[in-house]
């Protein structure tokens, strides 16, 4: 075999890395739509709007539950607890426990639960009714 | 002594070699189907907007006091939602429709006499049907004891005589 011209190499050598880096550049231009889709997508799965939603509800039902007969107190939990299992296949419970009068303080002390598989959430907290 | 002959054929070799590689690689990727992530990011802001327009309007009046939401979904008023929630989610109303709207359906989700869960379409903009792309969000109502008759109360089998709580599904799409 006749003899190799061994010049121009480094131009050859260049060519090789510039592609190289073509490729890379190629390589995070695809990568970076996919990072959007999964940012998004844990967004979306986490359960941020239904446990709001959910702690809302309760403190309203806080609000409401001193007027009520000892016969309608279980209402709200039955409904939410069969709806959230039927519609968002979450395990939900709460419970407003009786009043406590804390050296002139008032409140309800509230136990919430929330669990769909993914997230699990627990929360003790108070709901005040009035200080003095 | 290092001898400098044959330097052409060591990069061309490893120029095939890089190439060959690629191309396994590529080949490789092609099983695994992404969908763009551009779809998920609207789903995210439709999810958002439309969790913050039912919060704007199940937001109290008053300490104590019932919200909108509350009342609209009790006296079964869903004419008036439907103005509302078109004005939270559509920069324009719904009379004057626009460039890439947002139109919704809802249902009302409650457990009937018997303990079932039954639901009722409540008020919608537009029927859904075959629209690619819509989500879901939802939000708790509480609707008193005594449901009025010519509100939730009209439906037979709910059960007016007890406090209810019950679940406003909405589903949002753009078209």
């Amino acid at each position: 075999m006749a003899r190799v011209d061994d010049s121009g190499q480094w131009i050859v050598l260049m060519g090789i890395m510039v592609s190289i880096a073509l490729f890379f550049l190629a390589f995070l231009l695809n990568q970076s739509t996919l990072v959007g889709m999964t940012t998004a997508e844990s967004v979306l799965e986490f359960p941020k709007n239904e446990i709001q939603d959910l702690r809302s509800e309760v403190f309203r039902w806080a609000e409401r539950y001193e007027d009520l007969p000892p016969s309608e107190k279980g209402n709200a939990l039955r409904d939410i607890s069969i709806l959230a299992r039927s519609r968002k296949s979450a395990e939900v419970y709460f419970k407003v426990e009786s009043q406590v009068n804390a050296s002139g303080y008032l409140y309800f002390p509230i136990t919430i639960h929330y669990n769909n598989g993914v997230t699990e959430y627990h929360e003790n907290t108070t709901y005040y009714i009035s200080g003095e | 002594m290092v001898n400098s002959e044959g330097q052409f054929y060591t990069m061309e070799g490893i120029a095939a070699a890089v190439l060959m590689v690629i191309t396994a690689s590529l080949v490789m990727s092609t099983t695994s189907i992404y969908t763009s992530g551009d779809t998920h990011i609207q789903d995210m802001q439709l999810e958002l907007l439309g969790n913050d327009a039912l919060k704007v309007m199940d937001t109290p009046k008053a300490a104590g006091a019932n919200s909108t939401l509350e009342e609209l979904v009790r006296d079964w008023n869903n004419t008036e939602f439907n103005n509302e929630f078109n004005l939270s989610i559509n920069e324009k109303g719904i009379n004057e429709r626009g460039f890439g709207n947002l139109y919704y359906t809802s249902n009302v989700f409650y457990i009937n006499k018997t303990g079932v869960v039954r639901d009722k379409l409540f008020s919608y903009s537009r029927t859904y049907f075959g629209n690619p792309n819509a989500v879901r969000v939802t939000r708790w109502v509480f609707v008193g004891s005594n449901a009025p008759i010519d509100g939730i109360g009209q439906f037979s089998d709910f059960n007016r005589t007890r406090n209810q709580t019950v679940l406003l599904e909405v589903l949002i799409w753009r078209e």
